[in-house]
């Protein structure tokens, strides 16, 4: 007959290897022939793999990190997080070679207000106004040398931060058009959801990528579908820049930028081929 | 002296330092409290004091375990206010219903969200003293080291490793109830 290790609670430590190695030799040598102990060792061991957390990415609540941002900047600053952030009178500060594609974008800009004003009196559905708030954003990015909350670094790192801020896999692009080179990303909340943005830059023109889980519902009016390898894209209202967007996996993907229709179809099949 | 001279550079270093662990102290939070409603507040109180102290936190440091220092502290602090709404709206909320609580606004319940509101589990997590659940909590599911959990449960890691040891054993009598006690009633020839 052996004695159980004093105290019993060793056998905790013992599962979690967190006994000094000739305490975690004496353990292992009683338990090696005490069945009670051995019953002990896998009940611990049972509890700590159903508490342990799955390894897929962990999925939070829609617009999660978006109410902490609020609450937690809103209560001590001017809110940094909060959209609409488009500010106007920003725009006659702009330098000359700005002033055509900010004209342009405001343009778009309105057309996809209006678009989301048709719905009258009702709220516009979810993923239209997501799209909204996204195209707000990939055009104050493109007026802003600042990013908020930007998040630098090469692809694989940038990828990795926003997959963990957004509690989902976060989805790259194969190639991208020539002359467009990877600034970063940011996190944006878009009042339900949040999504993730990745920005390329050619000189002065922005290509975006959005990404959220779906909020779900009809798409804008004004936006017209296309069906692409079976998958359907749906191509926003003409303007200087060009947006798509198309799902996937419960997921919502938004490109952004001054590129053609076709470019953008094209960049669109090589993250979902 | 704080490593930011703007509003916008701290902020941008608490996003770098505390924000980017928003998922695991909210997984945390919902195993603490049992309710995605009451996981949110405390998530939110947690953030609410890092970044209200944020000047004494030293960049460069474990900022994670520093979170959860603060999350667990206020979980202890309020356990017992938490404890009775738990209780009551617990009662109040079919289980069903509790997926549509954690994410209100999206059609999609949040698969992993879903999963561990396991009612069993739960229940038998929620029937636990609060620092044995608050050391199982920072082990088994955040995967701290026993020192680290030492520091951010604020006790010895002896206190540490006898807390984890009752809370399992705990949790795996009332999990198996009916069919035999952890200890005593294990595989005969095992």
């Amino acid at each position: 007959m052996h004695n159980h290790p004093e105290p019993l609670d060793l056998l905790a430590a013992y599962v979690d290897s967190a006994l000094d190695a000739a305490t975690q030799a004496t353990v292992a040598a009683h338990v090696a022939d005490c069945t009670s102990c051995q019953a002990d060792i896998a009940a611990q061991q049972a509890v700590k793999r159903l508490l342990a957390p799955a390894t897929a990415p962990l999925t939070v609540p829609g617009g999660l990190a978006g109410r902490v941002r609020g609450q937690v900047y809103g209560s001590v600053l001017r809110p940094v997080a909060t959209r609409p952030r488009l500010a106007l009178p920003r725009l006659p500060n702009l330098r000359g070679w700005f002033a055509m594609p900010a004209l342009a974008a405001l343009l778009l800009l309105l057309m996809v207000s209006m678009s989301v004003a048709q719905v009258g009196p009702f709220a516009p559905s979810p993923v239209a106004a997501a799209l909204a708030m996204s195209i707000q954003d990939h055009l104050m990015c493109e007026h802003l040398d600042q990013i908020p909350h930007g998040i630098p670094g090469d692809m694989p790192a940038v990828s990795a931060k926003l997959s963990a801020l957004l509690g989902m896999p976060v989805a790259m692009p194969a190639h991208v058009p020539s002359g467009y080179q990877f600034k970063g990303g940011h996190e944006v909340d878009l009042g339900t959801v949040n999504s993730g943005h990745l920005m390329w830059m050619a000189g002065p023109t922005m290509l975006s990528l959005y990404q959220a889980h779906d909020p779900g519902g009809d798409p804008p009016s004004g936006w017209r579908s296309t069906t692409h390898n079976s998958r359907t894209y749906w191509l926003g209202p003409a303007g200087a820049e060009q947006a798509l967007f198309w799902r996937a996996d419960g997921r919502l993907f938004l490109l952004a930028g001054t590129l053609s229709q076709a470019d953008l179809l094209d960049l669109a099949t090589s993250v979902h081929p | 002296m704080p490593a930011w001279h703007t509003d916008r550079e701290k902020q941008t270093l608490f996003e770098e330092a505390a924000l980017v662990h928003l998922s695991g102290l909210y997984y945390a939070a919902l195993r603490l409290t049992g309710q995605p409603a009451d996981a949110e507040d405390l998530l939110q109180d947690t953030y609410l004091r890092a970044y209200a102290a944020f000047d004494r936190f030293t960049p460069g440091t474990n900022a994670r375990a520093w979170l959860y220092r603060i999350m667990h502290n206020l979980f202890l602090n309020n356990v017992g206010r938490a404890e009775t709404r738990r209780t009551q709206s617990f009662s109040a909320t079919p289980p069903a219903t509790l997926a549509a609580v954690a994410d209100p606004g999206a059609p999609d319940p949040a698969a992993g969200v879903e999963a561990m509101l396991d009612p069993r589990l739960s229940a038998a997590l929620a029937a636990l003293p609060a620092d044995f659940r608050s050391a199982v909590v920072a082990v088994d599911v955040s995967g701290f080291s026993y020192d680290e959990a030492a520091t951010i449960l604020g006790c010895p890691v002896g206190t540490v490793r006898s807390r984890l040891y009752r809370a399992r054993h705990l949790l795996r009598t009332a999990l198996t109830e009916g069919y035999h006690s952890a200890r005593e009633g294990g595989p005969a020839d095992a």
